[in-house]
């Protein structure tokens, strides 16, 4: 059993001790799909001026994944549209390399002929561009938007493209579960006017003065409107760094919970009587700092001090305060005073 | 039906409470009117079914013929009754059961299991973080009704 080693996928973008083994695991095809299908895109939309060339060069750039290098057409180098990415696509080294990247990330070996161009196909470009019918860019319609690299040229290419099989356009009228109602909600105001069904009785609800909306175009609704004024507690115990707040508020999926945590502590507040100040004798709920035993032996001697001292100062007269004396010189004023005394 | 155990709202204030105060449990509420048959069967379904859900859920009436309950009428859209409304933390929890509206359920449940199913599979949806959870009763089961939709 030797060991594999850490070697790092470029398309997963991460390290790994699989070996070749990783080139099949779900996380590498779900990513592998993703990338080829971004690729793919860019490639349809250099493939578009491949069917239609034009005469007026526009600025176009794409990274080659396969090649791991920029392909830049510069508004002037050429008098042809993305003649250095035609001719890179083309190239005996890209396709090596596309057969390479296949071969390393196991991707399907049907779809590889979608990321470069064939010999044929440069052929006919040569021979439309050689003729000199190049269409001008204003007079072709389906290329519009192809001058800049935009997403909306990218999405255009997208719906145009049935054949391919990563782009999936769904039909407007399907709401998948996982829209919430502000992503849909916005554009579709509308309200039932007629309803019928089996023996269910009708209600039809008086009119309103101002129609403000309702669920189906995600009005607010009317138990959040009239609210009182909270405040800035929101429900989190004090204490906690502001990261690790951020990771909890992260980690807690439920519904609403950041609105359950705030009316909570709300609810809390409201309920607990306000603590009053703590008086002279408060005594803290843990045992003497620098002294052995529980509660019940802390606190009794506490008590017994108090006592001696609330006697102290009731029955004592204040002691007479006096200057420190040091003891070289108290001992000399002893000394002296007995030296007095002898003589 | 304070026989049933649930309690009937006729005030907004109560209502919004309801709603507001009801965290990290379904809050279910039935629009109805307490006279209609359909009604009838729902609120006895609701109210037998109360006390095994009560660990998760909260289930509430709300009268449709109150005079404050007409804003809520208005942004449900509710135009048949019975009509069941489900909360989850203040935010609205919508059903997709192949009903042209997933906004609230129509109509009364089959049985007391059924609507049990329900409860507990907008919880779990719930605490997931789904706002939309899917039916998981078969179509047979779910009342059927027509709706006619104008746009503002």
């Amino acid at each position: 059993m030797g060991a594999k080693g850490f070697s790092f996928c470029a398309v997963c973008r991460r390290n790994h001790e699989q070996g070749r083994g990783h080139r099949y695991s779900a996380g590498h095809r779900n990513a592998l799909q993703s990338v080829l299908g971004k690729t793919r895109m860019k490639i349809e939309g250099v493939r578009g001026f491949l069917g239609n060339p034009l005469a007026q060069a526009p600025s176009h750039r794409f990274w080659c994944l396969f090649c791991e290098e920029d392909v830049a057409d510069d508004q002037g180098s050429s008098s042809i549209a993305c003649s250095n990415a035609i001719h890179h696509l083309a190239s005996a080294a890209h396709v090596s390399n596309v057969k390479r990247f296949w071969c390393e990330n196991g991707a399907d070996a049907n779809t590889r002929h979608d990321f470069f161009f064939s010999r044929k196909e440069i052929a006919d470009w040569e021979a439309v561009c050689g003729d000199g019918a190049l269409a001008d860019s204003s007079s072709v319609a389906t290329t519009q938007g192809a001058t800049e690299n935009n997403i909306h040229h990218e999405r255009f290419l997208a719906a145009k493209s049935s054949q391919s099989p990563s782009v999936c356009v769904e039909p407007l009228q399907k709401i998948s579960k996982d829209q919430t109602l502000q992503v849909n909600g916005a554009t579709a105001h509308k309200h039932t006017v007629a309803a019928f069904g089996g023996n269910l009785a009708t209600v039809s609800p008086r009119p309103l003065v101002s129609s403000k909306g309702n669920v189906h175009s995600g009005a607010p609704p009317p138990w959040l409107s009239d609210l009182p004024t909270h405040g800035s507690d929101d429900g989190c115990p004090k204490g906690i760094s502001k990261r690790k707040r951020r990771e909890m508020e992260r980690l807690d999926k439920r519904v609403g919970a950041a609105w359950a945590n705030r009316r909570k502590a709300q609810l809390e507040r409201d309920a607990a009587p306000r603590r009053e100040e703590a008086a002279n004798d408060w005594l803290p709920s843990f045992g003497r700092v620098w002294q052995n035993g529980s509660r019940r032996d802390s606190r009794k001697e506490f008590e017994m001090e108090k006592k001696k001292l609330r006697e102290e100062t009731t029955n004592s007269t204040p002691p007479a305060v006096q200057p420190y004396v040091g003891k070289r010189k108290h001992l000399q004023m002893e000394m002296e005073a007995g030296g007095g005394k002898h003589d | 039906m304070a026989l049933l155990g649930l309690s009937t709202l006729t005030h907004k204030q109560d209502v919004d409470a309801m709603i507001r105060d009801t965290l990290d449990k379904v809050l279910v509420l039935r629009f109805g009117r307490a006279t209609d048959p359909l009604c009838m069967q729902l609120d006895e379904t609701l109210g037998k079914s109360s006390r095994e859900l009560s660990k998760f859920a909260s289930i509430a009436l709300v009268d449709v013929d109150a005079q404050e309950i007409q804003v809520y009428l208005h942004y449900f859209d509710i135009t048949l009754i019975p009509a069941t409304v489900f909360f989850f933390n203040s935010q609205h929890m919508k059903m997709d059961s192949g009903t042209p509206d997933h906004t609230k359920w129509i109509g009364a449940f089959h049985s007391k299991q059924d609507f049990i199913d329900v409860v507990e599979t907008i919880y779990k949806g719930a605490m997931r973080g789904k706002l939309i959870v899917n039916c998981p009763l078969p179509a047979d089961r779910v009342p059927k009704f027509e709706l006619l939709y104008k746009d503002i």
